[in-house]
């Protein structure tokens, strides 16, 4: 009968070997950061980038009427973006002007404005105005148009005053009423001063025809529609007179009636299936547009079915409850005057637009983790994310028992309302397993929740948000870097040790299940000097933790590691029952410690960065902008081929002798294993196809097999080239010869 | 060896960079595009790195079969990495292997005799096949199903 020892944590041996580990590691560390800097090896850089500093900048005409304004006010107030956001009016509103908001954002220290003018259109003169103000024009055009102003007719012009340009309106019929209008405001001049700042001004585009405004008017439609299939549309928006620009506003009218149409059929439960969506315009040119008046536009859409009007107005005035009442006297139609505010998709119009107007994707990390009733399992998580290094906006989530505020849509919820538009999601499983493919699911179902408008859609309010998954764990080498701090912790003899690592089984993918764990091995092999390290299944996967060990210690002493998260008595316990009989060393504090001594492998937050890094390099090609601290990973291409010398000189050789031999060093620089040929380009007279031999073989025929490297990624394969000059040569021979790598397999 | 001697054998290390010369390398090491319908295409990406450490001109050829690469060669600074699409240029059902050969010289012109380059080829594979015909089948088999419904239908009201 075999003796039984089984060597359990000793806690006063791990903290002494821990000691003298760190006072080792010390030293080392000096030496190797010189060497990484010297050898200018990227491996994780952090380095403060953002200097720039963003500001919100939210121009809207304004008016003289006060309940006009408020919804305004309320709807920028809404908007949610990690940056201050002010609001500013081009004219009517004399203490809250676009001047009044840039310098409030400038007290703020910002460096860059996002000018976000919500407005109908990007082609008006009022946007001309606007770029003026905002410095982003010199001049300004000297137009002239009759306009509406809360009742009044208007003449509003640009007028050149000197260096200056001022907003004229003048009444066409002076009389009380017009006397009365100039108390309010509503005539008079207005200067456009150029605002003074230091700060970057980017200019973003109206409303124009954004999906999001297309949703609002689909919502106005659903409460005022009442038999779908016998009603057309009619949105009605101001227009111009201008027929450059008129061309423009036709353009977006049919974008968005397009898009309310296909909102009403697709997104709407149940469907909503009009008969049409038309427009029609309140300001243009009636001789050249007399069927899209609208008046014109309602009458016919009355003719065979019944017409409901919505309003493409920013805010509720006099436009929405007079005017389009007044064009449309004696007609039937549907109208409740209600324009796009308020409504939430407003401010999330404008967020959308900072956004998109700071370009890149925003990018959030969501890391999960599995989660557990206890508390001590969530406390280390958190413990270890203080450690994660990130320039991007970071949220944590468990998949089971999360405390309120960290579930899945929480985290995502979170991220979104920083402005995140790409969500990485980083697992923090020990292998691919079920209950990873479970989370990835959780996370676009939860996704899909918070996409929900709070308006009776199925429409995705989101629209655009991208999630990509990191994870799991598995066999990185950061891990098999824990795996063996963990084994060194209850190791006596590495040298002479066998190592095995030991997994869950699992039911799902038993057939890779291998796969990872070999792969697991063959890291820490690499990086360690235990005698061998194999692996061993608790589950239902092969080989077996019994079958593993006791073979193992027919070559030495054992020691066992465990590659669960949390190190718990109960894996111990079955651990101990399977190994029962059998002498071995036994780590279980897996990737956190024991819950009642936590210990948090530092790798954990070191892996979370650089998967999250790579990520970042992959879809973006930079870490986007606004970050304040860049992740940098060197990635070794799986195939690569370096000669550290450009030339060859051979010296002086005679025809029909051989020269010396030089040797030629080639480099395997990739992941995999290479093999090499060598090929001739520009190669006069064929002189070195004919003469030149590689380890004694010709041109063609030359071949070698270079293994792979790792952890340096730099197998030198040397070759000896030397000449057997052709009797007919002579001169000099210009050519070049490549070493080709070409994967093994 | 005293400590007073490892340190300046340390300090001239550290300052001596290692000599790296001229490299290339591709990932991934092999395109395998798979069955590819004739009226499709396939494209995928080539991510190439100069693993020297000067700047060099890289040049892709392809070799054995119809493959555009793009864009076909550039220039890359020491270090420097950029991703070229390929994709499948094949208008006949069939088989296909072959592979893109990629190749880095230095940007100056060398200065005789036997130079030095480095290359790696990727293997490239791919089936291209034609499903037109599967449509074409259905709809003459609906077709005639129809005209045999009709056909049934007429006989069964003469009847």
């Amino acid at each position: 009968m075999k003796k039984s020892i089984v060597r359990g944590v000793n806690v006063e041996k791990i903290r002494r070997r821990k000691i003298a580990q760190l006072s080792r590691a010390s030293s080392i560390l000096l030496v190797l950061i010189l060497l990484l800097s010297s050898l200018s090896i990227p491996i994780c850089i952090a380095k403060a980038e953002n200097e720039e500093n963003i500001g919100i900048l939210v121009i809207a005409h304004g008016s003289s009427n006060e309940d006009w304004c408020a919804p305004v006010r309320d709807a920028v107030a809404e908007v949610n973006l990690p940056y201050p956001v002010e609001l500013g009016f081009l004219e009517f509103v004399p203490n809250e002007t676009i001047n009044n908001a840039v310098e409030k954002l400038d007290d703020a220290g910002v460096t860059k404005i996002i000018a976000v003018p919500l407005l109908i259109s990007s082609y008006s003169s009022h946007i001309q105005e606007i770029e003026y103000v905002l410095g982003l024009r010199e001049t300004l055009p000297l137009t002239s148009e009759r306009v509406i102003i809360e009742g009044v007719d208007v003449d509003r012009s640009i007028v050149a005053k000197g260096d200056r340009y001022v907003i004229s309106r003048v009444p066409v019929e002076t009389d009380e009423i017009g006397l009365e209008k100039t108390m309010q405001g509503i005539v008079g001049e207005e200067e456009l001063v150029p605002v003074e700042t230091d700060a970057e001004i980017m200019l973003t585009k109206a409303t124009d025809d954004h999906p999001l405004v297309g949703y609002i008017l689909t919502d106005r439609i659903v409460e005022l529609s009442e038999d779908p299939g016998n009603e057309v549309v009619v949105i009605v928006a101001h227009g111009t007179d201008d027929e450059d620009d008129f061309i423009a506003w036709t353009n977006n009218l049919d974008g968005l009636a397009e898009e309310t149409r296909k909102i009403l059929k697709w997104w709407m439960e149940p469907s909503i299936k009009v008969v049409d969506v038309k427009y029609a315009f309140i300001h243009l040119n009636e001789t050249l547009h007399p069927d899209q008046t609208v008046r014109a536009v309602v009458e016919e859409a009355s003719i065979e079915n019944d017409a409901v009007v919505v309003p493409l107005m920013v805010s509720e005035g006099y436009f929405t409850g007079r005017h389009i009442p007044q064009l449309l006297e004696n007609l039937t139609y549907a109208y409740n005057g209600k324009a796009l505010t308020p409504h939430p998709n407003v401010a999330t119009w404008i967020e959308t637009r900072v956004i998109c107007a700071l370009g890149h994707e925003r990018f959030g990390v969501l890391v999960i983790d599995h989660g557990s009733k206890g508390d001590d399992r969530v406390n280390v998580v958190r413990e270890l994310m203080k450690d994660v290094k990130l320039g991007v906006p970071v949220a944590l989530a468990f998949a089971e028992y999360p405390p309120e505020t960290e579930s899945i849509i929480a985290g995502i919820d979170k991220l979104l309302r920083q402005g995140v538009n790409h969500i990485i999601a980083v697992t923090l499983f020990t292998q691919p397993t079920i209950d990873h493919d479970e989370v990835v699911e959780g996370v676009y179902e939860a996704l899909e929740t918070a996409e929900q408008t709070e308006i009776l859609q199925n429409a995705p309010k989101h629209m655009g948000i991208r999630i990509s998954v990191a994870g799991p764990v598995d066999d990185n080498p950061l891990i098999a870097k824990l795996v063996l701090d963990r084994a060194r912790e209850v190791s006596e003899d590495e040298d002479n040790e066998i190592l095995v690592i030991c997994r869950w089984g699992d039911s799902t993918y038993i057939q890779h299940s291998e796969l990872y764990a070999q792969s697991l091995a063959d890291q820490v092999k690499a990086i360690a000097d235990f005698k061998d390290v194999r692996f061993g299944f608790m589950g239902i996967s092969s080989p077996n933790i019994r079958q593993t060990v006791e073979a193992a210690l027919h070559d030495g002493p054992v020691v066992v590691v465990t590659t669960n998260s949390l190190g718990s008595s109960y894996v111990d316990n079955l651990i101990s029952e399977k190994l029962d009989g059998l002498s071995y060393a036994f780590n279980g504090a897996g990737y956190y410690g024991y819950p009642e001594d936590l210990d948090p492998h530092p790798n954990i937050a070191r892996w979370i960065e650089i998967t999250t890094s790579k990520h970042l390099k992959g879809v973006n090609g930079d870490i986007q902008e606004g970050s304040t601290t860049e992740l940098t990973v060197e990635i070794i291409p799986a195939i690569s081929m370096t000669v550290p010398t450009t030339s060859v000189d051979f010296g002086k050789v005679g025809a029909g002798m051989s020269s010396e031999n030089e040797v030629i060093t080639v480099v395997n620089t990739g992941s995999k294993s290479a093999k090499v040929s060598a090929m001739m380009l520009e190669d006069g007279d064929s002189f070195y196809n004919e003469s030149l031999r590689l380890n004694s073989q010709n041109i063609d025929d030359f071949s070698a097999v270079v293994p792979s490297d790792t952890p340096d990624f730099w197998y030198e394969y040397e070759v000896v080239a030397n000449l057997e000059a052709l009797d007919w040569a002579g001169g000099k021979y210009n050519g070049t010869i490549f070493f080709v790598a070409e994967s093994e397999s | 060896v005293s400590r007073r001697g490892i340190i300046p054998l340390l300090l001239l290390f550290l300052l001596i960079p290692p000599a790296s010369g001229l490299g290339v390398g591709a990932s991934p090491d092999k395109i395998e595009f798979g069955v590819v319908d004739l009226n499709e295409g396939a494209i995928r990406e080539l991510y190439v790195i100069n693993t020297g450490d000067e700047a060099e001109r890289v040049v892709f050829k392809v070799e054995g079969v119809n493959l555009i690469v793009d864009p076909e060669a550039f220039d890359l600074d020491a270090k420097g990495g950029r991703v070229v699409n390929v994709s499948i240029d094949s208008k006949e059902v069939g088989g296909y292997t072959g592979s893109i050969l990629i190749t880095a010289r230095p940007l100056e012109a060398d200065s005789g005799g036997l130079g030095l380059g480095a290359g790696v080829r990727i293997p490239v594979s791919f089936q291209v096949k034609d499903n037109s015909y599967v449509m074409v089948l259905a709809v003459t088999g609906f077709l005639i199903l129809v005209v045999a419904v009709a056909l049934l239908w007429m006989r069964r009201s003469k009847v």
